[in-house]
């Protein structure tokens, strides 16, 4: 397959916020509200999301030429399982802890619509190296999305940043912003800031234009 | 009557008071996408829990028979101290495409009307969140070590009907607000699924209020058993109290009456 | 046709059944590679706090034990970890793990108590899922901190207020004050039952230990332990081998909390040669030892003692109480009532040789 449309380059950073996998194509919403209590549990998590997209994209992109229609979502979700009970085993092996906090959210990465959107929209049909470099540049792009909603989160609500007390010893924790109802505020308003900042762009442009 | 208690709790655990929605963010995608009309809403909801019943039936077999360090069928063919479990993921996520499958199929032959509604819903729930986390949960309770009870195919069954019921209970609620919403002036940033989070956040708020339910619940069911009172033989004293003063109220626990320990039969 | 068609299903599969084999391999290897690691963490998160809940103790000197509790007719094994001292063979403390139901789900937690479960000596949480920012506070050295040197054969109860340090309550957090009661009653509930569980070999021991202190100048080999249906009861030899005293030991409830005795009948089971007190936490207990109250018993007879009010003067089968401590008072002569009549029981058994003598 010719590669026409982007290189891997553009790929790579069209990944980050301009096809942002949450704020952009709106998908793998449950981890980004889920784990984004702290700082800690959002990178450890875009780092597993990492790892299963960037390996479960180059073995599709290997796989290419040998996949037929009817079984291309079977083979997909076999790689992806497999790759997803690696990184738990891993985690559970060497970060014993944060597996924990984590708990049923890793297995979650299966079902994470990113992976299976860009195994079907990039990796199945583009050679090896397009298809890692938009790998990484999706999980850059969700790792950004996840870092957003994690930071408001967890300074407003346990006053820390990575563990590390960022707010004056007075402020009250919001303690509402590590319970579920601020995970939905929050990334509901920061969807609307991306939105609106998007808009402005697009209205600069086209009067620039 | 005590199991029957349990199940009422995991059934009103998993529905309302840890919603899958709400409390758990799984399911989020076809919360956002189809909740825009409550005859819509109605039919996802029912494609769910028709699939997550199917999907914790089967993985209920696998976990029980096959996979938990210990299973009958794995120590038959293995040997002592098998251990399948790290094959749980690939497994349930076929579990749960074949039980798609089978849904849509036996949906599509028996029920054409039913089929019309909601089939066309069926395909997007292979990758929705739910249902494998319904999966991980009872993975979680019946693949236990030595010392607690699996829980059996019952209770699991329960887990996984309520949790759908739970998640079209959310999605219901969710699309008539939005109906509602259609009519409002939304913010432009916001429409589409800022609003929707906002709303699912208020909406989260409002099931707090439900937390701590299934301990009262609990208490209400089974009561804590009376406090025995202290069978005494000594004989009457003068001028003494003849009844040891009333210790403090009994410990919340059903049965703990530590303050009373001398009456047990091995202290004489 | 059909062949056609039936050959291009199998080529389709080959490559599903390829990767699976290939798959699979890889997962057994990462289970053989990993499995060992993940198992060393989860066993590290238990022994790891050995020597913070247990002062003193190392974690390779720990041994697992499990007992059983019967729940409502269905038997229940609970895990205990001992934690011996440098020699290998002394009890330095326990450590349990328990759980129970907090305000959202399960509460997990470590409890260590001293080697003969009488008082707590630490409290962790390994998992809770509480209100975070409130309940999960419960996880908190400042919370967990009360609970050290708390009577374990109390219970513990969360109040709302700050408690004296003699107090065996502890001080809720606020706002949260059903999760810090869940923590007390689980952890009341696992001293409990396993205080039952190691309860005779405890008191055996603890018998053993005050014998000497009860006559002074007994040696071990003259102090003979025999076991009866309802209890432990020791036969003293004197010298020449001949029986000089029986003991029982026995305990209640007192105003406060438990108090233990020993009780001391001469040879021929007719008189109380005199009571030890083996522990007590009483109040007024400076009260009770300036009236002598305990030492009152020593010369009455062997039959059912009554205690009198303050005011009146005992008669000769009677001990008169201790002003502001009737309580304490009533609690003493109750087991000192019970231990005399399971003594003479015991020695009508043996006389008459309806009892077989099991002397261990």
């Amino acid at each position: 397959m010719s590669n026409d449309g982007p290189t891997s380059g553009e790929r790579f950073l069209r990944g980050l916020i301009p096809e942002n996998p949450v704020y952009r194509q709106l998908l793998g919403m449950c981890p980004t509200l889920a784990v984004t209590g702290g700082m800690n549990t959002a990178m450890t998590m875009a780092g597993a999301v990492a790892f299963v997209l960037i390996c479960a994209n180059v073995l599709t992109s290997l796989i290419r030429n040998l996949l037929k229609p009817h079984l291309r979502i079977l083979v997909f979700t076999l790689t992806i399982a497999t790759f997803v009970t690696i990184a738990d085993r891993l985690l559970a092996c060497y970060m014993y802890q944060m597996s924990k906090e984590l708990g049923p959210y890793i297995p979650l990465i299966i079902v994470n619509c990113v992976i299976i959107c860009r195994c079907e929209v990039c990796a199945s049909k583009q050679s090896v190296a397009i298809a890692a470099s938009d790998a990484v540049g999706q999980s850059l792009g969700f790792a950004l999305a996840l870092a957003s909603v994690a930071s408001v989160r967890e300074i407003l609500g346990s006053g820390t940043f990575f563990g590390l007390r960022v707010m004056p010893e007075a402020w009250p924790e919001w303690g509402i912003m590590v319970m579920p109802p601020g995970a939905f505020l929050t990334l509901g308003l920061l969807l609307g800031l991306a939105n609106w900042i998007g808009a402005i762009r697009e209205k600069k442009s086209g009067t620039a234009a | 009557m005590e199991h029957i208690s349990e199940l009422i709790l995991v059934a009103v655990s998993a529905a309302i008071i840890n919603n899958f929605v709400l409390h758990y963010f799984v399911g989020i995608c076809p919360f956002i996408g189809v909740s825009r009309r409550v005859d819509m809403a109605f039919g996802m909801g029912c494609a769910v829990t028709f699939v997550i019943t199917i999907a914790g039936l089967l993985s209920w077999i696998f976990t029980y028979y096959i996979l938990r360090p210990g299973a009958p069928l794995a120590v038959l063919v293995i040997g002592e101290g098998a251990d399948l479990s790290i094959l749980s993921y690939i497994v349930y996520i076929f579990v749960i495409a074949s039980s798609v499958q089978l849904v849509e199929m036996y949906v599509r032959k028996f029920f054409p009307p039913l089929y019309k509604s909601f089939g066309v819903f069926l395909p997007l729930i292979t990758t929705n969140c739910a249902i494998l986390f319904a999966c991980l949960e009872i993975m979680k309770y019946v693949a236990v070590g030595k010392g607690a009870d699996p829980w059996g195919l019952d209770t699991a069954l329960v887990l996984a009907i309520f949790g759908g019921v739970g998640f079209t209970i959310a999605i219901v609620i969710m699309a008539g607000i939005r109906e509602e919403l259609d009519y409002c002036d939304v913010p432009r940033s916001l429409r589409g699924a800022g609003i929707t989070l906002i709303v699912a956040g208020i909406l989260s708020l409002a099931f707090m209020g439900f937390g701590g339910v299934d301990r009262s619940l609990k208490e209400v069911m089974s009561p804590a058993k009376a406090a025995a009172v202290a069978v005494d033989d000594d004989e009457e004293y003068i001028g003494a109290p003849t009844t040891m003063p009333a210790a403090k109220p009994a410990d919340g626990d059903a049965g703990a009456e530590i303050t009373m320990k001398t009456q047990r039969g091995a202290v004489q | 046709m059909a062949e056609a068609k039936k050959q291009n299903y199998l080529v389709q599969a080959w490559l599903v059944l390829v990767l699976a084999a290939s798959f699979g391999a890889a997962m057994a290897g990462v289970h053989i590679a990993l499995n060992d690691g993940i198992q060393a963490n989860k066993r590290k998160e238990t022994y790891d706090q050995i020597p913070k809940l247990i002062p003193g103790a190392r974690e390779d000197l720990v041994e697992e034990g499990q007992f059983t509790v019967d729940l409502d007719g269905a038997p229940v094994t609970r895990t205990y970890y001992k934690a011996l001292a440098p020699d290998g063979q002394a009890v330095i403390g326990y450590m349990l793990r328990a759980e129970g139901m907090g305000y959202v789900d399960k509460i997990e937690v470590l409890v260590g108590v001293d080697a003969k479960v009488k008082n707590i000596t630490g409290v962790y949480v390994l998992s809770q899922i509480e209100t975070p920012g409130l309940g999960s506070k419960i996880a908190s050295d400042s919370f967990l901190d009360q609970f050290v040197n708390k009577s374990s054969t109390r219970a513990i109860f969360a109040q709302k207020t700050a408690q004296k340090p003699e107090s065996n309550d502890i001080q809720a957090i606020a706002s949260a004050t059903i999760s810090s009661q869940s923590v007390c009653s689980i952890v009341n509930r696992a001293v409990r039952e396993f205080g039952d569980c190691i309860d005779a070999s405890v008191r055996r021991q603890t018998a053993l230990e005050n014998i000497p202190r009860m006559f002074p100048g007994v040696t071990d080999d003259r102090v003979k332990p025999i076991s009866v249906d309802r209890g432990l009861v020791f036969r003293i030899l004197d010298e020449s081998g001949e029986t000089a005293a029986w003991v029982a030991e026995d305990q209640r409830m007192g105003r406060w909390d438990r108090i233990d005795l020993l009780v001391a009948l001469d040879a021929a089971a007719e008189n109380i040669i005199k009571v030890h007190v083996v522990d007590q936490r009483e109040r007024w207990w400076k009260k009770v030892v300036k009236a002598g109250y305990v030492e009152s018993f020593a010369g009455k007879k062997a039959e059912p003692i009554v205690m009198v009010k303050p005011k009146m003067t005992p008669g000769d089968q009677q001990v008169q109480a201790v002003t502001k401590a009737t309580i304490t008072s009533t609690a003493i002569c109750r087991i000192v009532n019970r231990a005399v009549r399971r003594l003479k029981r015991t020695v009508a058994d043996i006389n008459s040789g309806k009892l077989e003598v099991k002397e261990q």
